[in-house]
């Protein structure tokens, strides 16, 4: 099972306005489809919040550590990856919340994940990611971050016995080389120091 | 907005409301499979039924809830109207009408259900559709005539919540 922070019980939520994955989920038409590609685990406030449209979610609920094992052999990290995917089902996805995992692949490690996520992506999709850019240093594992009321996104407090890693600071074009086919919509700076991405595809 | 959903499906469903607590205050008025049982084949059926033991094959309680408790392990496609998940499921699952998955629950596989409230802490890796229009719910239980008519469409909640935001 994934690696996950503790988080502290009975402490208030962290949460930071959003507001690219806001206007995505506006712009969600309740009368179609919408299938998205979840890399983190299931939350219960994310749920809710889909649970208004027609909506299919495949939860990968990645394992940092699992996926980044010692067997450096090439294609390994693929081969982790594809056995998280779910059957495509014949659906195409067209949308993908990377929350804030991407921070914790190398763009060699980012590459070749997105060469096995972006095959399930439709012709006209979004990827939404968070980068860490101000801060120095960010905790060992992702934290859980769900989407909540108003659109932000909220995080349980973690115990500060977590320990802290640099930052890898990916740059805009670094993670355009490693999404083929998508341009950057737009990036807000988010008050936490994260900049909030929004990739379509061209 | 998110606590909407929860009180509307509540006042407006016909059937018995899915209940929360443990798997114990359920056991007398569910079937029930004890932790040293197990099951390979098909479990068929027309009330609800506790889970503590092992089941292997088909689970079909299309009128009624199936309950997995925290002991319980079920490797099986599941179809049932209404469904709580405390323990182990390894399968598909189609629900007609809620899914309830708690905070001790590891489910593996695909899930087909048009409500769903999640307790965190729950262990979860596959496909959940909550689309009321899906093709594996219309090809267990019918057309969506034939399901919770008395509640408002996904429509009518999203727009709903739009004009709150507003």
């Amino acid at each position: 099972m994934p690696a996950t922070h503790a988080p502290v019980t009975g402490a208030p939520a962290h949460s930071v306005r959003a507001p690219l994955l806001t206007r995505v989920i506006a712009d969600i038409n309740p009368e179609q489809r919408i299938f998205l590609i979840d890399l983190g685990g299931l939350q219960s406030q994310t749920l809710s919040r889909f649970e208004a449209f027609r909506c299919r979610i495949d939860v990968l609920d990645l394992d940092i550590e699992e996926l980044k094992s010692d067997d450096h052999a090439p294609g390994s990290l693929q081969l982790r990856l594809t056995r998280r995917l779910p059957e495509s089902l014949g659906e195409s996805a067209d949308l993908m919340l990377c929350w804030n995992y991407l921070n914790y692949f190398s763009p060699v490690e980012i590459d070749a994940m997105m060469q096995v996520l972006l095959q399930r992506m439709s012709k006209r999709s979004q990827i939404h990611a968070l980068i860490e850019s101000s801060a120095t240093q960010m905790p060992r594992l992702p934290l859980p971050l769900s989407i909540a009321a108003g659109g932000s996104l909220s995080w349980a407090p973690q115990s500060s016995s977590n320990d802290r890693i640099p930052t890898p600071r990916h740059s805009s074009d670094g993670l355009l080389r490693c999404l083929p086919g998508f341009s950057i919509d737009q990036t807000m700076l988010l008050a936490n120091g994260q900049r909030e991405f929004l990739f379509f595809r061209r | 907005m998110f606590n909407r959903r929860d009180s509307e499906s509540q006042t407006s469903s016909n059937d018995r409301p899915v209940t929360s607590g443990s798997a114990s205050s359920r056991k007398s008025s569910a079937g029930f499979i004890g932790p040293t049982i197990q099951i390979e084949g098909n479990v068929v059926g027309n009330e609800d039924l506790l889970v503590e033991g092992e089941i292997r094959g088909k689970v079909e309680l299309k009128s009624n809830k199936l309950t997995i408790g925290q002991e319980g392990r079920v490797f099986a496609d599941v179809h049932a109207k209404q469904v709580c998940v405390e323990g182990q499921m390894d399968g598909h699952l189609i629900v007609q009408e809620q899914l309830e998955i708690l905070s001790t629950a590891s489910i593996k596989g695909n899930i087909t259900a048009p409500r769903i409230s999640l307790k965190d802490g729950a262990k979860f890796n596959g496909t959940i559709d909550m689309d009321p229009q899906a093709k594996a719910l219309k090809e267990v239980f019918g057309g969506p005539e034939s399901r919770v008519s008395s509640m408002p469409s996904k429509a009518e909640h999203a727009s709903g919540d739009r004009k709150k935001s507003d």
